[in-house]
């Protein structure tokens, strides 16, 4: 066979050696250190299952990503294209009331088809946490501050963690409940995630004029600081309802928290990021980093997964894609081999042998 | 997105059609820039903004890498690359219509039992509407010249823009259905927008200052 055609890879996946693949298994294993420290214990999920458990709970445009194949018995399987969602099945296993709360971490590839142009996105690895079997403020602020930990750790302090909650969207469009509302519901998610305002101006006209208010528009528009978030809200307190406004506080409150411990500039409170996922229920949020044109990591709430496996239990994490990050040029300084490689070059190998062990010893890396 | 200078908002303009429309409403906007001879990236005159003059097709993969944090550019040309971004401000120029055509009285009726060819420069767009309309189709893709398509027999219909129907005439097709407004489009890398919203907002709000 023509060795151009035998080395040929198939899209969507990736192969890579070397100083590249030492840097990556070197941030991973401190990422999960770092988990380690935090409370948090591995989870390895199986590389399939069963397509029809999972397919309800993913979106659209996650459905048409997957790779699906039928195994001997004829069953339809589909490839892990989601650690969140493999995990919370396979937690639901062994789930009790008595080891709850439940901290769990992974690192694991992922396989979903991409295009040769969404080849970039490198979504290919995730590391990630996940707190489960605990709800409220407390939970939420751990994981996000075990996330600002981890971007840390990596050397990217100075990327951006905006916050927001799917519940928002939930209060302020409960309108839109209903099958037979779906299409609008999703349409107007859509037009929250990019920022299309015109569209969800439109769509609320449209469909539910009873619902259309400048403040919907002013409130999934805004980024920017506790305080600021504050300032909106005295100014539009009496047209919401109260479970928005009480989310509203919820997430100021979350800011203020944050605040104290001194990493609220890494963080904005940004009402548009709603969750790409249907599964999310409350907190939500990405980062971003200057020098990388998507998010690098994403998480949020999901209180709802773990009930589709049988068990109910909060839950809240995140992921960080880690193939976008191994290419900063800080996380790579960082991580690289310490020192060069010592190719010893005397005759004996037994000398050679004794030789290297007393340099390993002290740290020094050496070939014999 | 190591293109992205710190200290510019970075904009990618289309060439063609309509970069003389932008050039005038930016300066209506007190953006005042000008491309000389072949330059291909210029400042303003306030010196915050870059301007980089790319090909219109090219337009949405520099602002998707991040290369430009902003594009001007048509809804048809983000269509065909499906890549997704902010559409942060509508223009007032610059709207078209893509629309299907064929030669007059040409048109093939729908109880007709065969598969319709259509040849268009914006195949994405033109399968993405046969479809929903549930019609199988042939798509064929040009690069240049559609009309030519139906009066050389090539295909029965094209799906391009039109602006004053001069060329159809000219060639003796007729619109059959206008498919869609095409409109022009402020757009955003989402990323760079999440870590540039004031400058961007700030740049956004001139713009609808210049619309009054």
């Amino acid at each position: 066979m023509d060795r151009r055609k035998l080395l040929q890879i198939p899209k969507g996946t990736e192969s890579f050696q070397l100083e590249e693949a030492y840097l990556h298994r070197k941030i991973e294993n401190s990422l999960l250190e770092l988990f380690n420290l935090w409370g948090y214990l591995p989870i390895e999920t199986p590389v399939f299952d069963f397509y029809d458990i999972y397919s309800r709970m993913m979106n659209t445009g996650t459905r048409e990503k997957v790779y699906r194949l039928i195994d001997r018995n004829g069953d339809l399987l589909m490839l892990r294209s989601d650690i969140t969602l493999f995990m919370a099945k396979q937690i639901g296993l062994i789930l009790s009331d008595d080891i709850l709360p439940l901290r769990v971490c992974y690192a694991d590839t992922i396989l979903r088809y991409q295009s040769n142009e969404d080849i970039s996105h490198n979504e290919f690895f995730q590391v990630g946490a996940e707190l489960i079997g605990k709800n409220g403020i407390e939970a939420d602020l751990e994981i996000i501050l075990l996330l600002v930990s981890s971007l840390k750790l990596l050397g990217i302090s100075e990327s951006q963690i905006h916050i927001g909650s799917r519940n928002l969207f939930g209060f302020c469009f409960s309108g839109f409940a209903g099958e037979e509302n779906d299409s609008v519901r999703k349409e107007a998610l859509q037009a929250i995630r990019v920022r299309d305002w015109v569209e969800l101006k439109y769509l609320l006209e449209k469909y539910k004029p009873e619902l259309f208010c400048r403040n919907l528009i002013d409130l999934f528009s805004f980024i920017g600081t506790g305080s600021e978030l504050q300032d909106l809200l005295d100014g539009m307190n009496s047209n919401l309802k109260k479970e928005t406004k009480e989310e509203i506080e919820y997430l100021i409150k979350i800011y203020a928290y944050l605040e104290k411990l001194d990493t609220a500039e890494q963080v904005k409170i940004d009402l548009s990021e709603i969750g790409g996922q249907d599964y999310y229920t409350g907190l939500s949020f990405q980062v971003y980093l200057k020098g990388v044109d998507t998010s690098i990591a994403s998480g949020g709430r999901y209180n709802n997964l773990f009930s589709s496996f049988g068990y109910s239990a909060p839950a809240a994490g995140f992921s960080i894609m880690l193939r976008k990050v191994e290419q900063i040029a800080e996380t790579v300084k960082r991580f690289k081999p310490a020192g060069s490689i010592t190719f010893l070059k005397d005759e004996d190998f037994l000398v050679r042998c004794r030789k290297a062990d007393t340099m390993r010893a002290s740290g020094r890396i050496v070939c014999l | 997105m190591s293109g992205v200078s710190e200290d510019f908002v970075t904009i990618a303009l289309p060439k063609g059609r309509l970069i003389d429309s932008i050039g005038n409403y930016l300066s209506l906007c007190g953006c005042n820039f000008s491309f000389t001879g072949r330059e291909l990236v210029t400042i303003d005159s306030e010196n915050r903004l870059k301007f980089l003059l790319v090909k219109n097709a090219d337009l949405p993969i520099y602002v998707k890498h991040g290369i430009a944090g902003l594009g001007i550019c048509g809804e048809d040309v983000i269509a065909e690359t499906g890549y997704e971004f902010y559409k942060l401000f509508e223009f007032s120029f610059g709207s078209t219509r893509m629309c299907l055509a064929c030669r007059k009285g040409d048109k093939v009726s729908p109880d007709r039992q065969i598969k319709l060819k259509v040849a268009t420069k914006f195949p994405v767009f033109a399968e993405r509407y046969f479809h929903s309309m549930g019609v199988p189709v042939e798509i064929i893709k040009l690069s240049g010249s559609i009309e030519l398509a139906p009066i050389l027999g090539l295909t029965h219909y094209i799906v391009d823009l039109v602006e004053t129907g001069n060329t159809l005439k000219e060639n003796n097709l007729e619109i059959v259905e206008v498919l869609s407004w095409v409109k022009v489009y402020l757009i955003s890398n989402p990323a760079y927008y999440k870590l540039n919203y004031k400058r961007v907002d700030d740049f956004v709000r001139r713009l609808k200052e210049g619309r009054h």
